[in-house]
């Protein structure tokens, strides 16, 4: 009965609001709820973990946004049900989106805010950027392969983003007319971390490189730098795992 | 049944032979193909799992088999004609359905499709087990000759192939087994030699102008997630070189827009700028780097930049011995720091070939230098037989590169990282030199820790009791060189060696004398996780240390030899649980891998056996069987199956010890031992006329007298015969098959001929049976061999054959 009654109230809901909902809403809503059912589950995560992140405690504004990006966006159609899933994506040419939790652990790494400049290499489809772009002041990025980054381009526009500048090109060497820059994330694999980019770092600037395939990310990466010479590394683990048993 | 059939070489033992041959290569052939469209591991993974094509041919011919046996010829030659079509669609089909394994943990789909991969694979083998399983039927009076053919002509499938893609690539060589089907198919039921020859000569014709016509017939898909369809997408990437052989597909990619750069572990605080580089790949694999070098060393002065440049600290123009190639880094590394000569060891003769000649300008011919000598062969067996002495042996990340191919790491043997390996490389010092081994790194560390543990288990067995006075170890955020010396580090050289990692902003993990506050300086982890572990097993509490740790870091040995395996399944359940929170990386996939596939394959197995019971056990039929001798038959065929592929695989393992060119030495022991016991079960028929029991009891005892001998005299010979040239090694690896081999033939098809007298029904279901075991075995001896080691593989191989004796016995008691 009460399963019947409560069928019945959202189908009154449902014919009440129809003819007033704008098709935007409409289309708009189940994706508001699926994104923050993932704030959630990053969010629980992060509890878990956040002895290995250096004790960091999430940060309430990245997570904001994550509810705000409309993740789907920047996934294949034929991922668009998988969008919010914390998990990463493929999304052509050999590239994916990364998980949401791994993007909104890079993000709180960098260490930013409204007045940074951030370069991100390997734009992919450019989610990692409409995260930023949301919390910074302008960000630059650049993606090697060309289709993505014509894409991405014209999809970060479409939405609005119009303080990301995204370029098709060689990363190695940063992007100097713009430099220095707050934050560099680099999301592309690398054998080494390139010293042009920490030369384009301001002095307190932080890098975050993922080291691992896109499925399968292996420790997260951060240089600070101290100072004009001076650089610290930390490997971070993503997750909490203690290599001996017994030990907590 | 027609069991009183003539037997006709040519119109049928042939067709047999040749069908055993293309189902073999096409084996061989398909780890090959996945191997460069996706992993090898997953390679291992379908393969297996099709090949229960067997296991599903003997329950299809339970339920239809009598109605195939009254038609024999024409069943024989539409499935073998369906082998020969279904052996390159059913690849094609494979490819189109674009499987990712790297999203299976993520993705149901991905799930389906390995399911779609598996049926569409499976179908191939299942139309080739048919041919084979109705010859059995047909001729069980004869199987002895049958399974001679069988097991001969999958010996000459195995060797016959690996020569082949010497100068096929392997899409095109997909054509052969098509060929092989199609002859087989047009000669089944000839009596006379050129009898009829005119139409196996039309389809083979066909099919090669087929070849011809379509220059590849066969197009790759291969993964968009591979290292090398990555590079590929990127604008100004040109494919340059690309050579196939049976080891491997390398390929060569350059990038004049967009380059390369390539410097594992490089120094942050480096100013050396990496010179034009050309991207070489693996099966798809990598990269390594082949470095632009006009003969200035300041061009390359990078190399010194990195973590393996660590043992030039203790020694001034060494002698150097280089563990592989790679794409040249540690020659250009040896000749930077002055080398008085260097030598070179490696595998891959198409890797010196590209360096010889595709890249001899752009290298700056390197391998051409007076200095600079090569040696093409495995690094074990060089290490073995070498009297030259070095003041430094430097395995790079080359070393593994070459030694495992691509990515099958857990699953492949390698006896340079064992404890024994080590050691012979250890041996090669010089009073006072050093062996350096550089590895890639991983969060929690297990790579360089299993390495350590390794070296200290080799120092303490030299009878040195301070093992830590001989070793450093420093490390980068994802490379980490260890250095053993051949002599105590003296403070000076710990000095130089801590000056050399500070001013690189690398990590000293471990030194003798080292204080704790100087780990964990530069790369800083959440603790000082690799000191820790230095310091732990340098002390009393190594085995608990090893015991605790959640990766398998025990040293291996080669009995044991996979260095690269450090799953520990107790700990799966944890990792799995992290999936979600970011630890997929803590997952080594390989050997997951091979759970997973013993997990389908005793599922499907138990499917396809018990299913024909089904038949077996109903209506009429159930009244006149007997259930115990029926049990007691069902355990024989499946001792027999696990007995033969556990000695087979452990055996050939074992003899890769000594083969200088394990590949090729392989498929040619592997074709001996098929041949052997083709010999042994041709023999079976002079024996007919005696009771069938002492025709199994008989050669089972002589397989646990030979087997049993090997076990203890293997490791002892093993020193022996490595010093042995590569024909004289061969020999003795084919002379030592052969009489346990020649035995291993027998107990199948004695145990088939004694069926078709007893309850011919039967046979199918012992034909499946055998398949399904040799599916399952040939995984749980990888399982076994990997925790328990190759010795304890072959003492339960032979376990098995005592056990189908025994249950032999019970089954075939009353036939004579």
């Amino acid at each position: 009965m009460n399963h019947a009654m409560k069928s019945a109230a959202s189908a009154v809901l449902v014919a009440v609001l129809l003819p007033f909902g704008h098709q935007v809403l409409s289309q708009e809503q189940p994706y508001a709820i699926e994104r923050s059912r993932m704030v959630e589950d990053i969010l629980a995560i992060w509890s878990i973990t956040e002895r290995e992140i250096g004790g960091r405690p999430p940060d309430e504004k990245v997570l904001a946004v994550m509810g705000k990006v409309p993740r789907h966006e920047f996934v294949p159609p034929s991922k668009i049900k998988n969008a919010y899933a914390n998990r990463p994506l493929p999304i052509g040419h050999g590239q994916t989106i990364s998980q949401p939790y791994i993007v909104a652990l890079m993000t709180v790494l960098a260490g930013i805010d409204e007045s940074s400049r951030v370069l991100e290499l390997g734009t992919g489809s450019g989610y990692q950027a409409a995260v930023l772009a949301e919390l910074v002041g302008e960000v630059f990025t650049i993606e090697i392969i060309a289709p993505l980054a014509e894409s991405a381009s014209k999809r970060l526009a479409r939405l609005g983003y119009d303080n990301v500048t995204v370029r098709h090109g060689d990363g190695y060497y940063g992007w100097k007319e713009r430099a220095p820059f707050d934050a560099v994330l680099v999301t592309a694999a690398a054998s080494h971390i390139p010293q042009p980019l920490v030369d384009q770092l301001v002095v307190g600037g932080k890098m975050v490189i993922p080291v691992g395939s896109g499925f399968a990310v292996q420790q997260l990466v951060l240089v600070e730098k101290l100072g004009i010479d001076r650089v610290r590394v930390r490997q971070i683990l993503p997750v909490r795992f203690v290599p001996l048993t017994g030990e907590r | 049944m027609t069991a009183d059939r003539e037997v006709s070489r040519l119109g049928t033992l042939l067709p047999v032979a040749l069908i055993s041959s293309a189902v073999l290569g096409y084996e061989i052939l398909l780890a090959r193909l996945f191997a460069i469209v996706q992993w090898h591991h997953f390679a291992y993974m379908v393969i297996s799992i099709a090949l229960l094509g067997f296991g599903a041919s003997g329950a299809l011919l339970c339920l239809v088999g009598k109605a195939f046996a009254r038609r024999f010829d024409t069943a024989f030659r539409v499935n073998a004609a369906l082998f020969s079509l279904t052996s390159v669609v059913s690849f094609v089909l494979a490819q189109w359905l674009e499987f990712n394994p790297l999203e299976l943990a993520w993705s149901l789909g991905q799930t389906g499709k390995l399911l779609l991969i598996y049926l569409a694979l499976m179908v191939p083998f299942l139309f080739a087990a048919n041919t084979i399983g109705l010859a059995l039927m047909v001729y069980a009076s004869a199987a002895g000759r049958v399974y001679a053919w069988d097991l001969t002509g999958a010996g000459a499938g195995a060797a016959g192939i690996v020569g082949a893609l010497f100068y096929l690539s392997p899409e095109n060589a997909l054509l052969l087994p098509a060929l092989l089907g199609a002859a087989a198919a047009s000669m089944i039921g000839f009596k006379r030699p050129l009898a009829g020859l005119g139409i196996p000569v039309a389809i083979v014709s066909l099919i090669i102008a087929l070849g011809v016509l379509f220059e590849q017939p066969v197009r790759l898909r291969i993964s968009q997630f591979k290292a090398l369809e990555q590079a590929l997408q990127v604008a100004g990437s040109k494919l340059i070189v690309e050579r196939d052989s049976p080891l491997a597909r390398l390929s060569v990619v350059e990038n004049r827009i967009i380059p390369l750069r390539h410097a594992p572990g490089l120094s942050l605080l480096t100013t050396s700028q990496i010179p034009h580089q050309a991207a070489l790949y693996v099966d798809g694999d990598g990269p390594a780097a082949i470095s632009q070098f006009d003969g200035s060393l300041d061009s390359v002065s990078f190399v010194t930049q990195v973590t393996s440049a660590l043992p030039y600290q203790f020694s001034p123009a060494p002698a150097v011995l280089v563990v592989g190639l790679n794409g040249g880094a540690e020659v250009l590394q040896a000749l930077h720091y002055g080398a008085s000569e260097i030598d070179v060891v490696e595998l891959n003769a198409q890797l010196v070939e590209i360096l010889r000649e595709d890249y001899r300008e752009f290298s700056g011919a390197i391998l051409e230098r007076e200095d600079v000598r090569l040696y093409i062969e495995e690094a074990r067996g060089y290490a073995e037989r070498a009297s030259a002495r070095y003041d430094l042996v430097q395995v790079g990340l080359g070393g593994s590169l070459v030694a495992s191919g691509s990515g099958l790491k857990a699953l492949s043997a390698s006896h340079l990282y064992t404890v024994e390996g080590v050691r012979a490389l250890f041996e090669l010092l010089k009073p006072g030199g050093v062996l350096s081994f550089t590895s890639w790194e991983r969060i929690p560390p297990r790579d360089s820790i299993k390495l350590f543990a390794t070296v200290i288990s080799v120092l303490e067995a030299s009878g040195l009791s301070e093992p830590g006075r001989q070793l450093a170890w420093i490390r980068s955020f994802n490379t980490s060189t260890l250095v053993v010396k051949n002599g105590a580090i003296s403070l000076s050289e710990a000095s130089t060696m801590r000056a050399f990692a500070n001013a690189r902003g690398f990590d000293t993990v471990y030194y003798p004398g080292m204080r704790a506050v100087e780990a964990n300086r530069f790369n800083q982890l959440g603790e000082a996780y690799f000191h820790d572990a230095a310091k732990a097993l340098l002390s009393d509490e190594r085995d608990n240390f090893i015991q605790r740790y959640k990766f398998d870091i025990r040293p291996a040995s080669d009995d044991r030899p996979y260095f690269s395996n450090f799953f520990r399944l107790a700990h799966v359940a944890e990792i799995l649980a992290l999936k979600d929170r970011g630890g997929m990386g803590l997952l080594d996939l390989g050997y997951l891998v091979v759970w997973a596939t013993l997990f389908q394959a005793l599922l499907l197995s138990a499917l396809l056996i018990v299913l024909p019971l089904v038949v077996f056990f109903r209506g009429d039929e159930r009244e006149k069987r007997d259930r115990r001798a029926t049990a007691a038959a069902l355990a024989y065929f499946l001792s027999v199956g696990f007995g033969f592929i556990f000695i087979e695989i452990t055996l050939i393992e074992k003899f890769l010890l000594f083969l200088n060119h394990p590949l090729y030495a392989v498929a040619v022991v592997l074709a001996g031992i098929l041949v052997f016991a083709g010999l042994g079960s041709r023999f079976v028929e002079r024996a007919a006329g005696r009771p069938a029991k002492w025709r199994i009891l008989l050669p089972v005892l002589a397989i646990v007298l030979i087997g049993g001998a090997y076990l203890e005299l293997l490791p002892r010979l093993s020193g022996t015969l490595v010093m042995l040239s590569d024909e004289l090694s061969i020999s003795s690896a084919l002379l030592l098959a052969a009489p346990l081999a020649f035995f291993m033939g027998m107990p199948f098809p004695v145990a088939i001929e004694a069926l078709s007298r007893k309850d011919a029904a039967l046979i199918p279901w012992a034909w499946g049976a055998n398949g399904c075991a040799s599916v399952v075995g040939a995984v749980l001896a990888v399982l076994i061999a990997s925790s328990h080691g190759g010795s304890m593989v072959i003492a339960i191989g032979l376990a098995l054959y005592l056990v189908a004796g025994a249950f032999g016995s019970i089954a075939f008691n009353e036939v004579d």
